[in-house]
């Protein structure tokens, strides 16, 4: 289990606890029960590489507390 | 000023029609190829002709958000603003199922609810198949009659968020609409008749089947042997376990503990205080850096005889047991914030858990 934050610069900070093994689309879902938007219009980045849908947490090498930007569709 | 509504645009839910589709969508649009070389002065009857090279419908794929071209155009006639004759045209043509799904799209989008009741029920009828992109870029085919019930009762399609319409019922209610009739609702009641038949049939199998399976009871019997083996199994391995446990039950009576106690205070005071003795007389100022935590001690004169008795063999025995005592005390502190910290991680676990179990997902694993 690893917690990770998402700020999106303009007030929305979240923490969200996951496993190694979801699938980014997994953690979009979850980041959308807590800020309210939708999942498909959430984008995640870290500097210019936006992760996609389908693979892993494990396999993008995402540990615990990392920080990843939230961007919007 | 390639982006800008015509002129004479009427406004469509109170607003500029390109703002049907989102800010972000819309000017991803504007910046993608397609949208700055092929739908540049574009007019309703050019727009016909590049609606019929369309090959898919779609709304925006990929990481970085690429509109497809049917998305383009769309945006494009929503620029324009054709007259509703000539989306009319659009819809009822045979030919070209994609010109016929742009026209639908447009229509449910700047339409009144009977008008896109009125022109798109009509599609329900059309089984063509259509190529749409999905947010990953793969392709997938859906029906004509899919995609339209999907206009008409999703809330959003092709990433763009649909106007709300009246509910069928209501507009069928103030006699603005009649009562739609399918095509098929003569065979989905001979399918129903067929169904509860069938239910009346199998609800008679299932009836003598259960009065068989009370005659004999003792297949359930006989099952409740093996778990007991199994829990004679475990048993030994359990009393090794708690085996290893039995020496802290030793410490738990009291009297017991006093004496464990008074041991380690008086060896301890006694350590202490000969180190402090041999610090008066030699000045040591790093050993009071050390032993500042021996402050709270009180301390406790000891003999001249006990010093030189103390002084080697409570050296080594002293400072391992105040190591100990350290090690002690920072694990009960860390132990303590961790149990602290975990009451409260526990029930966020369980919240987390709740919520994932919402969204279809597997529980945390910790």
């Amino acid at each position: 289990m690893l917690e990770i934050t998402c700020n999106d610069r303009l007030g929305k900070k979240v923490r969200v606890k996951c496993n190694e093994d979801d699938t980014i689309g997994d953690l979009k879902k979850l980041i959308a029960a807590q800020t309210g938007t939708r999942a498909d219009k959430i984008v995640l980045k870290k500097w210019y590489t936006i992760f996609k849908d389908h693979v892993t947490l494990g396999d993008y090498e995402i540990h615990d507390g990392q920080n990843l930007e939230l961007y919007y569709q | 000023m390639a982006n800008r509504t015509v002129k004479d645009a009427h406004s469509i839910k109170g607003t500029n029609p390109q703002y049907l589709v989102e800010k972000i969508t819309r000017t991803r649009i504007y910046e993608c190829r397609y949208w700055k070389e092929e739908c540049f002065a574009l007019t309703a009857a050019l727009i016909v002709d590049k609606a019929m090279e369309l090959k898919y419908v779609g709304g925006v794929f990929g990481g970085n958000i690429k509109p497809v071209p049917f998305l383009c155009l769309l945006l494009k006639m929503l620029q324009i603003q054709p007259e509703k004759d000539i989306v009319v045209e659009f819809i009822k043509n045979e030919d070209f199922k994609y010109v016929r799904a742009l026209g639908a799209i447009y229509m449910r989008l700047t339409g009144t609810s009977v008008d896109c009741y009125k022109y798109l029920e009509p599609l329900y009828y059309d089984y063509r198949k259509l190529k749409r992109i999905d947010r990953n870029g793969a392709f997938h085919i859906i029906h004509m009659d899919e995609f339209i019930d999907e206009l008409l009762r999703e809330e959003r399609a092709c990433d763009i968020i649909l106007p709300r319409i009246q509910k069928r019922n209501v507009l069928e209610e103030t006699n603005v609409l009649e009562p739609r009739i399918s095509a098929i609702e003569e065979d989905v009641d001979e399918m129903e008749s067929e169904d509860e038949d069938e239910i009346i049939k199998e609800a008679k199998k299932i009836i003598p089947q259960e009065t068989k399976s009370k005659r004999s009871p003792s297949p359930h019997r006989r099952r409740r042997s093996p778990p007991r083996k199994e829990n004679r199994q475990r048993s030994p391995g359990r009393r090794r376990s708690r085996s290893r446990d039995r020496p802290d039950k030793r410490h738990r009576s009291p009297g017991r503990r006093h004496k464990e106690d008074s041991h380690k205070r008086s060896g301890g005071g006694g350590g202490s205080s000969s180190k402090r003795s041999r610090q008066d007389s030699d000045h040591h100022d790093r050993d009071k850096d050390r032993h500042d935590h021996d402050h709270h001690r009180s301390s406790r004169h000891t003999s001249d005889k006990d010093r030189s008795r103390h002084r080697d063999k409570d050296k080594s025995s002293r400072d391992n047991r105040e190591h100990r005592s350290h090690r002690d005390e920072k694990r009960r502190g860390r132990d303590e914030k961790s149990s602290g910290k975990s009451s409260v991680t526990d029930q966020e676990i369980k919240d987390a858990n709740e919520m994932r179990a919402k969204l279809g997902l597997a529980p945390l694993k910790i």
